[in-house]
């Protein structure tokens, strides 16, 4: 099987590389359009969706607030009911505890069904690294993995993918020259080819979208029906999952279901949700012998740490809202973000994982802090503020490059300075204004304003300066001192 | 205990703050009241009785999900034959070895009964239904093969009338969900949307799901 292509080195020369692909714009369109008007259509039949995301923000609130209690009740009750269960501090020491398990039971051949957790914690690298077959499952990740790629959505992995490009993989990695090019007859191809991978594996991998505490449960949700033959099929069923998972009972899932299902696809229920507990039980008619539950911190509880900061975070149920509405994304797309999680959560999630550094600065500026991913989040996690967070940091942190800092530090000496600064505006102001000419449009700024002017125009300004308007309203009769409107 | 799961509890603790003291009863008293009023964060249902609002929620499904209502148990063989007819396939089918399915009279209703479920035509006894969402509630039992709701291209679902609940929370209990090994809830037929977003029905489970109501 193919490796995962290399990422290509920073954020800027990935955002050059797929604004120029313009194949990638009309795949993210087809998808994400489709998914911002389902969603919209779903969210407006429930009149008191806003009181249901409430509701939602507080259980999982709940469940971080007490997150402790939660793991060991969850823990107590899966050991119960028969699961093995492990803990993993990092990424590395997850995938080894999988990788181990396969071992042990000999596996040659696995099935995974699409979990995000496993991506992130490098599962699929570690298979192959082990000389175990590794068949992804889901049609998108079926897509992903005969083109040697990562997913590019934490919904659709293969959203980057037009059905024409879909088309041509198929045809070779299915051996299928003769293949319609419908999206039917293709997913009838996958079907045809991935059943058989279905009934040869040795272990079935999943992730989790729920853990439910007071029954030991693990709640996994999908559309295609590969996850109930990922983990049904194989002897043995190996689940990897965040502790952020965790909720109070089956209750309290199925609330936050309601939520993810709406917020994801547009639909009011996933077509599949699956409550395993514990392996095969005596004279059961199917299901794994063995049960298996990886818990991974890799980052968890350092952001647990975090209130009032990167602890809202762990209320993300990963649904997707916030990249279908990000207009950054739409542009740029999920590759463009270099991490597992791409989008408004991704860039808030993936310094968090692997540590803020200068490959990971420059997410939080991939942002206009237009709100819109806070709008659709359905547990209300304040993204734009956390990305202003990772902003602060890396200033704090020395990561923000000389122009930036440079930059800043002199807008602020003017800032502090009024003479200086109505002075310097005045005199920019001037100088843009003679620069436009009578066509009132500047084609090319000089230094840094070269980045603005080099895909579009500046307009010159209108006039009057901010302080000077804000001045002559202060005086005009019938209006407060000071008062701005 | 592993060390990683010590690490791991300690690291809580120490984020948490005096958070971690919370007596149990105190975080159960809190969820509990999270769950006290459903009726503020569930979706409206329209008037109807819990059958009524079944199976029109079925007929919002997308296309391949199909229900009908016979008033007695002993019609259900002749319903499955007449659907497979619809779908234009030999009424050869797996039939589930539960007590209120093996007892009917199969082949004077023509249908041949086999083993094999794979892309085949399975017939399931489910025992509770969900208006809220249109789904079948799957229990995993000696009998019950989590299987023959997947495997088959075909899957006819014998439901009764009392087992159907409006609410999606008022489907199982704690308790459900320790009994067995799976519960699995089955809304409609498999689909997907992962090529640009174009619904394909059938693409690793069933293609077509039709519910027969019963009573």
């Amino acid at each position: 099987m193919a490796q995962a292509s290399e990422i290509v080195p920073g954020f800027d020369r990935r955002t050059a590389e797929a604004l120029a692909n313009r194949q990638l714009k009309i795949a993210i369109d087809r998808t994400a359009g489709t998914a911002r008007a389902k969603r919209a259509a779903i969210v407006g039949e429930w009149p008191d969706f806003a009181v249901a995301r409430a509701h939602g923000k507080a259980i999982k609130d709940h469940v971080v607030a007490h997150l402790g209690h939660y793991l060991a009740e969850f823990e107590r009750n899966a050991v119960a009911s028969g699961a093995v269960v492990h803990f993993a501090r990092t990424a590395d020491e997850a995938a080894t505890i999988v990788v181990g398990i396969c071992e042990a039971a000999g596996a040659k051949r696995v099935t995974r069904s699409k979990s995000m957790l496993g991506e992130e914690i490098g599962l699929p690298h570690a298979l192959e690294a082990a000389g175990i077959e590794r068949t992804e499952t889901d049609l998108a990740e079926h897509i992903v993995q005969l083109a040697g790629e990562r997913p590019s959505h934490i919904i659709w992995p293969a959203m980057h993918k037009t059905r024409e490009e879909i088309h041509e993989l198929f045809k070779a990695g299915h051996a299928a020259p003769d293949l319609g090019e419908t999206p039917v007859e293709m997913a009838a191809s996958a079907r045809r080819i991935l059943r058989e991978k279905f009934h040869a594996a040795d272990v079935g991998i999943s992730g989790a979208n729920f853990l439910i505490a007071d029954s030991g449960s693990v709640a996994v949700v999908t559309n295609e029906g590969n996850a109930e033959l990922t983990t049904t099929l194989p002897p043995v069923h190996i689940v990897t999952a965040g502790i952020e998972k965790l909720v109070p009972s089956a209750g309290h899932a199925l609330q936050m279901l309601r939520l993810l299902v709406r917020s994801a696809t547009g639909a009011a229920m996933t077509q599949y949700t699956t409550f395993h507990t514990g392996p095969k039980r005596a004279g059961d008619a199917d299901g794994p012998r063995e049960f298996h539950i990886v818990l991974v911190d890799n980052g968890r509880t350092r952001m647990l740490a975090e209130e009032g900061g990167l602890r809202d975070m762990l209320r993300c149920i990963r649904c997707g809202a916030c990249m279908n509405h990000c207009p950054v994304f739409n542009q740029i797309g999920g590759h463009a973000y270099g991490g597992t999680y791409p989008g408004p959560m991704g860039a808030v999630l993936t310094p968090a994982l692997d540590g803020l550094s200068m490959q990971t600065r420059d997410l939080a500026h991939a942002c206009t802090l237009n709100g819109r991913c806070r709008e659709v989040c359905p547990v209300d996690i304040p993204l734009p503020t956390l990305l202003r967070g990772w902003r602060t940091k890396s200033w704090r942190e020395g990561l923000e490059p000389v122009t930036m800092r440079s930059g800043l530090s002199l807008w602020r000496s003017l800032a502090t300075h009024p003479l200086a600064y109505r002075l310097g505006v005045a005199a920019a102001s001037l100088a843009l204004r003679l620069m436009a000419g009578r066509s009132r449009r500047i084609r090319r700024l000089p230094l840094v304003g070269g980045a603005w002017t080099r895909h579009r125009d500046m307009p010159a300004p209108s006039g009057s300066t901010f302080l000077n308007s804000a001045a002559a309203r202060a005086r005009a009769p019938g209006r407060g001192k000071g008062e701005i409107r | 205990m592993s060390e990683a799961r010590d690490t791991i509890f300690a690291a809580i603790r120490g984020a948490l703050g005096s958070l971690a003291d919370t007596p149990a009863d105190e975080i159960r008293r809190e969820a509990a009241r999270l769950l006290e009023t459903p009726e503020r964060v569930r979706p409206i249902l329209p008037e109807g009785t819990a059958v009524e609002l079944f199976v029109a929620a079925v007929k919002r499904l997308p296309p391949g999900a199909s229900v009908e209502r016979v008033l007695d148990i002993s019609a259900v063989p002749a319903a499955v034959a007449a659907h497979l007819q619809r779908l234009g396939i030999s009424g050869l089918a797996r039939i589930q070895p539960v007590a209120p399915l093996a007892g009917l009279d199969w082949h004077s209703a023509g249908i041949s009964v086999t083993e094999t479920v794979d892309e085949g035509v399975a017939v399931t006894f489910v025992e509770t239904g969900i208006a809220e969402t249109a789904s079948l509630v799957v229990r995993s039992g000696p009998a019950s093969a989590i299987l023959d709701s997947i495997l088959p291209l075909h899957h006819v679902a014998v439901l009764p009338a009392s087992g159907i609940v409006r609410h999606l929370d008022e489907a199982f209990s704690p308790a459900d969900l320790k009994a067995g090994r799976n519960v699995m809830i089955v809304t409609g037929p498999s689909g997907t949307t992962d090529i640009e977003g174009n619904l394909v029905i059938g693409v690793h489970g069933p293609r077509t799901l039709h519910v027969v109501i019963v009573g």
